[in-house]
C-alpha cells in the first residue's frame, strides 16, 4: 500500500484520495466559495478579514487603503474563486487508481501544473478559513479532544496533512 | 530564456525607487500558514533563494514579523496584493 498521497509523473501530478475525502474536500471548497461570493451581512466577519486583510495599518493612510482595496479586493476575490473552481472541477475527475499504483481503494486524479498550484493555494485558503473559525492559535495544547468543533477540527487537520504532503512531495 | 542587452538608463530617471524607498512590506506571523508554505511563497513571488526565503520565514516565526520587500508605494501595494493572494498576512508602512 502506497504511503504518499502525491507523486510526479510524466502526465502530471498524481493525487491519491479516498472518494469520501474527495467529496468532503469539494464540499468545503464550495462552501468557502459561497462565503466569499456572498456579500456579508456582518461587517466584521473574521474569515473575510483574514482572507481580505488591510494593506495599511496606519489609520492616517485610510484614503490610500480605500483606493487600494477598491482595486485589489475584487481582483483577489476573482482569483480566490477561480482557484476554488479549479479544485472543485479537478476533484470530479477522480477514478479508481490503477493496480500498479498500489493505492488500495483510493481514487486517483492527475493534476495539471495550474491545478496543482490551485490545490496548494486552495488548501491554504480553506485552512485559513477553518483556522479562523476554530480560533487556532500558536499555543495549541493537547486539549483537542475536548474541542466541541471536532468535526471541523478533523477537517482542518486533514487539510494540514494534505498540504504538508503536497509541499514535500511536489514542491520541495 | 535569452539574455538581453542591458539597457542604458538615464541616471536621473528614478525608475525603481531604489534611491528613495520609503515603503516596506511586512509579513506577520500567523498560526495557520505552514513554515514550508511560507518559504515556497517567498521564493515564488520574490525569486529569493531557498536560504534567503527560509531565513525570512524564521524571522517571521521567531520575531513575529519580517520585512520581505521595499520600494515605491505602488510597488509595495502590488507586493502586498500578491502576498494576500497566497494567504500570507502582509501590510505596508513607511520605512522609518
Amino acid at each position: 500500500m502506497r504511503d504518499t498521497r502525491f507523486s510526479v509523473s510524466l502526465e502530471g501530478v498524481e493525487a491519491f484520495l479516498f472518494e469520501e475525502e474527495a467529496r468532503m474536500f469539494a464540499d468545503i471548497a464550495a462552501d468557502l466559495r459561497a462565503i466569499i461570493e456572498t456579500p456579508s451581512l456582518e461587517e466584521q466577519d473574521p474569515v473575510r478579514e483574514r482572507l481580505f486583510p488591510r494593506a495599511y495599518l496606519d489609520p492616517t493612510e485610510e484614503t490610500a487603503e480605500m483606493t487600494w482595496a477598491a482595486f485589489a479586493h475584487p481582483e483577489l476575490l476573482d482569483s480566490r474563486v477561480a482557484t476554488l473552481v479549479l479544485v472543485i472541477e479537478s476533484l470530479k475527475r477522480i477514478e479508481p487508481a490503477p493496480p500498479e499504483k498500489d493505492a488500495g481503494n483510493m481514487g486517483m486524479i492527475i493534476l495539471s501544473p495550474e491545478e496543482t498550484e490551485s490545490w496548494l493555494k486552495g488548501i491554504n485558503d480553506l485552512r485559513l478559513a477553518l483556522g479562523t473559525r476554530l480560533g487556532i492559535n500558536e499555543e495549541e495544547s493537547d486539549l483537542d479532544s475536548l474541542d466541541p468543533h471536532e468535526g471541523l477540527r478533523g477537517i482542518y487537520n486533514w487539510l494540514t496533512a494534505l498540504q504538508q504532503e503536497l509541499l514535500e512531495q511536489v514542491y520541495l | 530564456m535569452t539574455e538581453s542587452p542591458v539597457p542604458i538608463l538615464d541616471p536621473d530617471l528614478d525608475t525603481d525607487g531604489a534611491l528613495d524607498t520609503p515603503w516596506v512590506v511586512i509579513v506577520w506571523n500567523d498560526p495557520v500558514n505552514l513554515m514550508s508554505y511560507v518559504v515556497h511563497v517567498l521564493q515564488k513571488l520574490f525569486g529569493y533563494s531557498k536560504e534567503k526565503a527560509t531565513q525570512l520565514m524564521m524571522q517571521v516565526h521567531q520575531d513575529g514579523k519580517a520585512v520581505v520587500s521595499s520600494g515605491r508605494r505602488d510597488a509595495c501595494e502590488h507586493d502586498v496584493s500578491r502576498l494576500h493572494a497566497h494567504g500570507l498576512w502582509a501590510t505596508m508602512q513607511k520605512d522609518d
